[in-house]
């Protein structure tokens, strides 16, 4: 207590002393604020500094983008893929041409013949590791698959997937985390030998290369050199905006001290390593070394050369400025430099200096931006994970997501689009058109393509999911099967009259027309859907019940809520492409629905599966009902307004699907299924003007295209137990057999087949009575 | 004499008949089991008319899984079965559905591995599924109904339960 008061007297006579010396006149007081506020702001800043520091560092050290991905290429014999798409997909992957295979991620082609070494890819139900294998291919499609060490036969291998896009944080911030021990101990030698070669010795802010900064910015008469250390250049890197004023400088001091208080020095490199900006890629940052090895040469940090090092230790002094593909020489001239200044410290031989200096940049080539490749596509991926994930989870915590994107099929409906467009436009005198698509699977309602505009890298209106227009002829496919669901009433051969009709509703008169402007008189169910006639569509419709029609488009998929009225039957509801498509998946399924989905699985930074997107069906129509509609869909692209498909898609290749169109050519639709896929397209303009396009000289265009580079299986309609033949005489409806002249076999829920005979079987019967019979 | 006129006339009519390669159907293409014709005894006057495509067939449906690739993941499935993995099996089906997407039997696994996780109500329209796929694979729908029979016993529904039995032993 004693010697505690002596001091307190003590500090006292000292304060008096000096005070006295130098404040005379002024009041005492003053003179303490004076000295202590600016101490007490200095002290609340620095506390504030640090705790920023420990956020950042603790916290946005580990933002990391999620990852999407495309869906993985399974390779088998007999894929139809030939040599050249597969070296595509191999170059999409970014696989490196390397005879030697000597890294994961490499490949060596002779002719129909690959050697590749994959990359290892965590999916979600297994890791796969990368892999030694050969691929041998005919012109068309896979022959074989085989290990390469040991020789031996693979029935079927996953690629790992193309990454399609990444959801990043508002900065766009992207990397690849490294751990200080993934990172090659020369790599780590050749950094701190050229920016901070006492980085292991120095509190965080080294006076010796300030000395030496100072002393060369002197020389030059401006700011040419910098003295900071690693610790300072990660401060910098971290939380501060560009600029050079002396009170940043200050500041990043002060962090870079704070910093090597809190944390070890492999801590921070660690952190240095990460965070460090090695690049641009259009609207993406690239951070860390990690990241910079894959976007400059397709390589892991640990595949890294001698030559390759040198150059991400020269792009730190300016990744901009250095730019390896917009200014190659200067690149390489820092380059070389820093293999001369790795030589100078002896860290690496003559010889070794020497072969790096003579090999080229060897960055790899960089094409369209990663973010915005498939801008449509990725809004639906970040809709349908947004119902499960937080907008911080998808930018920060690096999930991996698998999605259903299928690349060829993707870049297919694009190329069609847009030259469909073009030529639209210019044989008709036509402007300012815009489409939208959606393709899935025909089975499991994976979404394999989709697009939201005419510019496919445009992330603006995405018309695929928010724009509504009336869907016009595409429903009548749901009337139709909304009739033939009722089976002791209706068949395929049930007369219609397609005569005409005025309907009254809400005081007004409606007198719907054909397309030509014709009444076609009785025609036969199957016929009035083919040709899309109206008038016999709303008879049929009316006399099947518009809330009945309406319930089938429930069933179908249809969730948004239709009013009652009769001119639902010629498509007078809004509808985007994304829900057409959903009501078309039930007719391509069976009759069995299944909710359209974009994401496969999810997969947490370290591996851990977190949510699968697993395949489901629900049956909701009667499958023998959606087969007849399918046969009508059939027909209706072998003789009634889709045959136009067939001058682009081979005659014996079967599909099937429905035109739609629009009062005044406003909307021109298509929505139809081969095999393997469901497409639907639509064109129209975004003012809703007329655009002098039915579904046939519009979208279908697109459609046929599109189906006759993606698709590899033409529909192969199976027909439920119930379905059975009858040979039908066309003139009268009725039942007719094989021997009638013209009659034409049709497939019947069992039983709806009319009984009645046709008048050429009682010509038959005569004409079978035997001759002998007459004579005597 | 009348009526040795039609003679004629149908004859003619035959022979046109006879050269014609295509005879018109509106059948589309679609997968039948094949069924014998009846064997009538008629005047051999014009020829009968018979099914021919316009294509040598592409038969989606295989009887049984034809190609190596979906045997593998079949096998692969089956082993994640037996070791516990349900999830990781029905991942694998999936995959080999995405290869085969018409084929009866994968959908037919895939609603076994699903009564399995006792998941009644997907394994019930996976079976029904398999079923619309199955064409005339009487042995398979059997399977199927067995299927359908149990999950709709675990759903709480006995009478369809009995029908679909009924169906199984059909």
């Amino acid at each position: 207590m004693k010697r505690n008061s002596r001091k307190k007297q003590g500090k006292r006579v000292l304060k008096k002393g000096w005070l006295s010396r130098y404040s005379r006149g002024v009041p005492r007081i003053w003179i303490f604020w004076i000295i202590f506020i600016p101490v007490l702001i200095f002290v609340v800043y620095v506390g504030y500094l640090d705790h920023t520091v420990r956020q950042l560092f603790e916290g946005k050290r580990w933002a990391i983008p999620a990852h999407v991905y495309a869906s993985p290429v399974e390779l088998y014999a007999g894929l139809p893929l030939p040599p050249a798409g597969f070296e595509g997909l191999l170059l999409q992957l970014r696989y490196r041409k390397d005879p030697s295979l000597s890294t994961e991620g490499t490949f060596f082609r002779q002719k129909r013949e690959f050697e590749v070494h994959t990359r290892a890819f965590r999916f979600w139900d297994q890791a796969q590791p990368g892999r030694g294998i050969a691929v041998r291919f005919s012109d068309r499609q896979v022959e074989s698959i085989s290990n390469l060490k040991p020789r031996q036969d693979i029935a079927i291998l996953r690629m790992d997937p193309v990454q399609i896009g990444s959801f990043y944080p508002a900065h766009n911030e992207d990397r690849i985390l490294v751990r200080l021990d993934q990172v090659p101990k020369p790599f780590i030698e050749a950094l701190l030998a050229i920016e901070d070669r006492d980085f292991y010795r120095h509190p965080g802010v080294s006076i010796k290369a300030i000395a030496r900064a100072v002393f060369a910015n002197i020389r030059a008469g401006g700011v040419v050199q910098g003295g900071s250390t690693l610790t300072q250049q990660l401060a910098k890197n971290f939380y501060l905006n560009a600029g050079r004023s002396l009170w940043r400088k200050i500041n990043e001091a002060l962090i870079a001290i704070l910093l090597e208080m809190r944390y070890s020095k492999d801590e921070i490199l660690e952190a240095y390593l990460n965070e460090i900006f090695l690049g641009q890629d259009g609207p993406r940052a690239i951070h860390g070394f990690g990241l910079a090895s894959q976007f400059y040469f397709d390589r892991s940090i640990g595949d890294l050369k001698l030559h390759h090092t040198a150059l991400l230790v020269a792009l730190v002094k300016g990744a901009s400025f250095y730019d390896p593909r917009r200014v190659p020489d200067r690149a390489k001239e820092r380059r070389n430099l820093v293999i001369d200044r790795l030589l100078a410290l002896k860290l690496v031989s003559l010889e070794q200096a020497d072969i790096a200096k003579q090999k080229p940049l060897e960055v790899s080539y960089r094409g369209r931006y990663s973010t915005t490749q498939f801008p449509a596509f990725m809004d639906l991926v970040r809709r349908q994970l947004k119902e499960q994930y937080r907008d911080e989870d998808l930018t920060s915590e690096g999930l991996q997501i698998l999605t259903t994107l299928e690349l060829p099929v993707q870049q297919a409906l694009e190329t069609h689009a847009s030259r469909s467009l073009r030529d639209l436009e210019q044989g008709n005198r036509l402007n300012q058109l815009q489409i939208a698509g959606v393709v899935t699977s025909r089975e499991g309602g994976d979404v394999v393509a989709l697009l939201g505009g005419r510019d496919p890298r445009f992330a603006g209106f995405n018309r695929a999911l928010d724009t509504q227009r009336l869907i016009g002829s595409l429903i009548k496919p749901a009337v139709y099967l909304t009739a033939l669901l009722d089976s002791a009433r209706y068949s395929m051969v049930t007369q219609i009259d397609d005569t005409s009709i005025r309907l009254k509703s809400g005081g007004k008169t409606w007198a719907p027309r054909n397309f030509d402007q014709k009444e076609h008189g009785t025609v036969a169910l199957h016929q009035a859907l083919t040709n899309s006639y109206n008038l016999a569509t709303i008879r049929l419709g009316l006399d099947v019940g518009i809330g009945r029609v309406v319930k089938t488009l429930h069933d179908l998929g249809i969730e948004r809520e239709i009013e009652n009225y009769p001119s639902v039957l010629l498509g007078a509801v809004e509808l985007s492409p994304f829900e057409v498509t959903q009501m078309y998946q039930t007719l391509a399924g069976d009759g069995f629905t299944t909710p359209l989905k974009a994401i496969r699985s999810v997969i947490a930074s370290d591996g851990t599966p977190l949510q699968r997107y697993p395949l489901t069906v629900r049956q909701t129509v009667d499958p023998a009902a959606v087969f007849l509609t399918n046969v009508l869909l059939q027909k209706v692209m072998r003789e009634g307004t889709g045959r136009s498909a067939y001058s682009m898609i081979p005659d014996h290749y079967n599909v099937a699907g429905k035109t739609g169109t629009t009062n005044d050519l406003r909307d021109s639709w298509f929505a139809g299924f081969s095999g393997d896929y469901l497409g639907v397209v639509w064109i129209g303009r975004d003012d809703n003007k007329p655009t002098g396009l039915t579904g046939s000289s519009g979208a279908l265009k697109v459609w046929s295209k599109l189906m006759r580079d993606a698709s590899k299986q033409p529909v192969e309609l199976i027909p439920p137990e119930s379905i059975e033949w009858v040979w039908i005489d066309p003139q009268s409806g009725l039942r007719a057999d094989e021997r009638c002249k013209n009659a034409v076999e049709y497939p019947f829920i069992a039983g709806s087949a009319p009984a009645a005979p046709a008048p050429c079987l009682d010509f038959l019967e005569e004409e079978s009575k035997p001759w002998y019979e007459e004579w005597f | 004499m009348n009526q040795l006129r039609k003679w004629w006339i149908l004859l003619i009519f035959a022979g046109l008949a006879a050269c014609t390669s295509y005879p018109r159907t509106d059948r589309p293409a679609v997968t039948k089991p094949y069924e014998p014709p009846a064997a009538k005894v008629r005047p051999a006057v014009p020829p009968p008319r018979v099914y021919v495509p316009d294509e040598p067939r592409i038969h989606e449906v295989p009887a049984a899984p034809s190609s190596p690739a979906v045997i593998a993941l079949l096998d692969a499935a089956e082993n994640e079965r037996l070791s516990g993995q349900l999830d990781s099996a029905v991942a694998t089906l999936e995959r080999a559905i995405k290869i085969q997407p018409r084929n009866a039997k994968l959908w037919h696994e895939m609603a076994k591995l699903r009564l399995e996780q006792t998941n009644p109500r997907l394994a019930l329209d996976l079976a029904r599924k398999s079923n619309a796929l199955a064409s005339g694979d009487r042995a398979l729908k059997r399977e199927n109904w067995r299927i359908i029979a149990e999950a709709s016993q675990l759903l709480g529904d006995s009478e369809g339960a009995a029908r679909a039995r009924e169906e199984a032993d059909r």
